[in-house]
């Protein structure tokens, strides 16, 4: 089995060690991993500021770039829910690139969904003394519908303490340039989000999605709070290697 | 704005040249509404009195029509002052010897009857402790009273009014187990066949709002005490 | 109420008055997380129920009912528009027709003269608070008396609803004895049982001194020109009842074809609003008194209010004319729970109202309210028609790209930045320009973690209030390589 990795941009910038992760716990699964070189950004970004021609023009290259790929497999709960709900509706004006959008859609998948749905692994034999607490990404659990899996996982790492989110349904408050526009709003829901975490006392916050952790680590780091901030990939990894697997 | 104006802007949107172009459109929803609940008696009289609890209505069960004056007066002694008692003069409430009963307890009975004054009518049943009434049909879904201002598919019939369930604090309806029907759904059909009542009304227990620090408080506009007799 | 955003402190001033009111955001957000969790085991209920037999649909058998009842309506809404306003006038209403605000004020500012009025009993409702009625009524020196609980509560503040459900929200009892005493002259007890029958004594007398009630309406059905009402206090059915006449303030989406279309609606919206199963009062209106009944209006009058909404009619947005007005989407919308509704400003604010504002508006104004939402999605789940919200909101973004409504500091930053990124090679470049630019700013922490706390431009709106990370050395970009070669 073949996958091509897609970094995505915040991965790639801020935290290339979640992709090397994704990498090597892929090829545990004796997985074949590429990465092809001209990939960039799946316009998110473009997309939700309203850049619609931009976005446009950077799926193109998505689909280009993906074109001949068995699967695609990326950290990110929200670029992958930007691949699968919204390509479509951005082509579909366009017979030719709609059906290539749906197709490439179809064989994309976050890093934890395509673990458990495709691989149908859940013990990745880790091992993580933390009492950590899960926070599923907005677009990963409304426009992937991707809920279980990541808990799946986590479940099955030894020594790992994992408390229930009280709000899973909140946003923390990233929303991509929205917490720059509107950062005082963004602000506001980050403490909220956190501040439904405090009474649980997690040492620990996962997630599968970079902007969300960069954001409530960000501000966690900023008020004081103690609470360190790792992408799943990253957790499972360094817990493969902690065991001594 | 006139209707033609306001037609045409509305046409010219939706891509026609006229309001008429189109022609009466087949409404036809992909699938039918599906027929829901029980239809013996005694299970849908349960789940209405179950839902029916659930709003603060009082709920009494009687076997026997003799039972009827007897109730309402003892519910009269327990939830209202002495005074004006009014009342729907509908064949619903004929024959149980109410206005006797109510009459020898002290209160003063007025009917709501076909072709009185309005404004007088209206200022009586403000003043009244309670309103007596019958329904239409029951809704054992909701736990639901639906109360026509006329009876259903009868416009000419004998007085009801509006407000006899809605003024005084205190309703007292007297619902036939025959009446109760399982869903909303039902009393719409029957309605349909028409012509309709000027005002129909589903109520659900006592009137509430929770508008004061979410807290919950009843009888705001309406009555404070909602009793059901079902026969 | 004032929805003038002509007339109000800008955007930025309403979010920061509102973040820095500790007593609303503690209310709304208790409020809307009460209101959710009801909404939810309403739903639950709903969809066991419907497992065995025992309801119309689940809620996914429901939403696609009325998806369907409300495109079909739509699509020919000049059709049962005429339908509607026959059947109405067939049961002896009468039908006006309102092409603006303005419109409507005039209609029921005639019908005043004509009567002779002076007073004005209100029931709840979004349309007549859309068109500024009471100030207009008020300046023709009617009084108008709101006659919902909280409505009541928040004319006695001069203040505009805080949440579209619970207007009176932010409202503690101390408060609203306070607002109660102003009227009575005498101090009051702060429990809800006086508070509330303190009310309904002042309201009763003015409901039976009134000339007018004014209403709006949940939904109309054409088929038999029925006026539906949900409400839970009554002060709908007086309004409806008493005075002698009633009008009716209708936005041309309420329309529904039958009957049975009914009974769908009827099931999704109390459950979507507050949790019930069904509101105390459901009330169906088909005409004024008819000859000899003791009661009711003598007179009906329907107005039809169109004001903007043929601005979605046939667009891409058309879609959001299919909302109820339950509020569902406010009650989950993680930015509304931390605003609310004063700060949208709005007629309808939270996610819905972000939506509709600015078309109904020809885009010039409300331009704000589609950026302030991080597009999480909850709206969408949870709404009862299925409207997708979050696409509408990144719709309206584009539109107003397209229409140059973009601050010039975000569009010259987004386009060389999405310009780079189109190309692979400049969108290494801009990784290695982002390390070197973010340098300065890098400060450690005692773990040798690197970041930014005090960045320039743009990037300030960040790190006002968080860290930000910086650029790393390598990227994956230039690690691969190394991955590559580990195989």
């Amino acid at each position: 089995m073949r996958v091509s990795l897609f970094i995505t941009c915040l991965a790639d910038h801020f935290y290339p060690e979640v992709g090397e992760a994704v990498v090597h716990l892929l090829r545990r699964h004796g997985v074949q991993v590429d990465f092809p070189s001209g990939q960039t950004c799946c316009g998110q970004p473009a997309w939700n500021t309203g850049h619609q021609e931009d976005a446009r023009d950077l799926a193109r290259n998505y689909l280009t770039t993906f074109a001949s790929s068995e699967y695609i497999v990326m950290p990110s709960g929200s670029c992958a829910g930007h691949v699968r709900y919204f390509y479509p509706q951005m082509f579909n004006e366009d017979k030719v690139l709609y059906r290539e959008a749906c197709a490439v859609a179809d064989r994309t998948y976050e890093f934890s969904e395509f673990m458990v749905k495709v691989l149908g692994v859940r013990d990745l034999g880790a091992r993580y003394k933390a009492r950590a607490v899960f926070h599923n990404n907005c677009h990963m659990q409304r426009e992937l519908g991707v809920i279980d899996e990541p808990l799946e996982l986590l479940r099955h790492v030894r020594d790992l303490e994992l408390v229930e989110n009280p709000r899973p349904d909140l946003c923390c408050g990233f929303g991509g340039a929205f917490s720059v526009k509107m950062p005082e709003i963004s602000t506001a829901m980050a403490d909220e989000k956190l501040g439904t975490f405090s009474p649980l006392q997690p040492d620990l916050l996962v997630s599968c999605d970079g902007g969300c952790l960069m954001h409530m680590g960000g501000r966690a780091e900023r008020t004081g709070m103690k609470l360190k901030t790792m992408h799943l990939a990253e957790l499972l990894w360094e817990g493969v290697q902690n065991n001594g697997r | 704005m006139t209707e033609q104006e306001f037609l045409e802007r509305v046409s010219a949107r939706l891509g026609r040249r006229s309001p008429a172009e189109a022609g009466r459109p087949e409404w036809k929803p992909s699938a039918p509404m599906p027929d829901v609940g029980p239809t013996e008696r005694d299970a849908l009289v349960d789940r209405f009195v179950l839902e029916a609890e659930k709003l603060s209505t009082r709920v009494y069960r009687i076997a026997t029509a003799a039972e009827v004056a007897p109730m309402v007066t003892a519910i009269l002694a327990e939830a209202a002052a002495t005074g004006t008692v009014v009342r729907w003069d509908d064949p619903s409430l004929d024959g149980f010897g109410l206005d006797e009963a109510v009459s020898s307890a002290g209160h003063q009975v007025v009917p709501f009857r076909h072709g009185a004054e309005s404004r007088q009518m209206t200022a009586l049943a403000e003043r009244a402790v309670a309103g007596i009434t019958g329904v239409d049909a029951a809704i054992a879904e909701t736990g639901s009273l639906v109360l026509a201002s006329s009876r259903i598919g009868d416009p000419q019939a004998p007085g009801r009014g509006r407000t006899v369930s809605l003024l005084p604090p205190v309703h007292i309806a007297l619902v036939r187990k025959e009446q109760i029907i399982y869903s909303a759904l039902t009393v719409f059909r029957r309605l349909a066949e028409g012509p309709l009542p000027s005002q129909v009304i589903f109520a659900s227990g006592p009137s509430r709002s929770a508008d004061i620090e979410n807290d919950l408080s009843i009888g705001v506009h309406g009555p404070k005490q909602v009793h059901v007799i079902i026969l | 109420m004032a929805a003038d955003p002509n007339s109000m402190p800008d955007f930025t001033a309403r979010v920061e008055k509102a973040l820095g009111d500790d007593q609303l955001r503690g209310a709304l957000r208790y409020t809307a997380d009460q209101l959710r969790t009801k909404r939810l085991a309403a739903m639950a209920d709903l969809d066991s129920q419907a497992a065995d037999d025992l309801a119309l649909g689940t809620l996914d058998d429901l939403r696609a009912r009325a998806r369907e009842i409300k495109a079909h309506t739509l699509h020919n809404l000049n059709y049962y528009l005429k339908l509607a306003a026959d059947q109405i006038r067939a049961n002896g209403g009468t039908v006006h027709w309102a092409g603006n605000a303005g419109d409507v004020v005039r209609v029921v500012e005639e019908i005043a003269r004509r009567r002779g009025a002076k007073s004005v009993i209100k029931a709840k409702s979004m349309a007549t608070e859309e068109v500024h009625l009471n100030a207009a009524l008020e300046r023709q020196g009617l009084e108008v008396v709101e006659s919902d609980l909280g409505e009541y509560i928040i004319q006695l503040a001069h203040e505009t609803p805080a949440h579209i459900v619970i207007p009176a929200i932010h409202k503690t009892r101390r408060q609203i004895a306070d607002l109660f005493e102003g009227v009575s002259g005498e101090a009051l007890p702060t429990d809800t049982p006086t508070l509330t029958a303190f009310a309904r004594k002042v309201l009763r007398k003015k409901f039976m001194g009134a000339d007018l009630g004014v209403s709006g309406a949940n939904f109309v059905v054409a088929q038999t020109g029925t006026l539906c009402l949900n409400t839970n206090e009554g002060n709908g059915r007086l309004t409806t009842s008493v005075p002698p006449v009633q009008i009716a303030v209708v936005g041309m989406e309420k329309l529904i074809p039958s009957l049975d279309d009914l009974a769908v609606m009827l099931s999704l919206l109390p459950r979507s609003a507050t949790g019930q199963k069904i509101t105390t009062y459901f009330n169906m209106i088909t005409g004024p008194r008819r000859p000899g009944e003791p009661d009711g209006p003598e007179e009906l009058h329907v107005i039809f209010l169109d004001n903007g909404r043929t601005n979605l009619l046939g667009t891409e947005f058309e879609e959001a004319l299919y909302c109820i007005r339950c509020g569902a989407c406010m009650n989950v919308c993680p930015v509304y729970r931390n605003i609310g509704g004063h700060a949208y400003g709005s007629t309808i604010p939270g996610p819905i109202g972000s939506v509709i504002s600015p078309v109904l508006n020809g885009f010039e104004s409300w331009t704000d309210l589609p950026q302030a939402s991080s597009l999480c999605g909850a709206c969408h789940q949870v709404c009862p028609v299925g409207i997708h919200l979050h696409d509408h909101l990144v719709n309206l973004r584009g539109r107003m790209v397209e229409r140059g409504q973009e601050p010039l500091s975000m569009r010259i930053a987004l386009s060389v930045w999405m310009a780079a990124w189109k190309r692979p090679w400049a969108y290494r470049l801009l990784s290695r320009l982002g390390y070197w630019l973010l340098r300065p700013f890098a400060k450690r922490t005692p773990d040798g973690k690197e970041y930014a706390d005090n960045l320039p431009s743009i990037a300030s709106g960040w790190t006002m209030s968080r860290n930000f990370p910086t650029v790393r050395k390598r990227t994956f970009h230039d690690r691969w390589a190394d991955l590559e070669k580990g195989v």
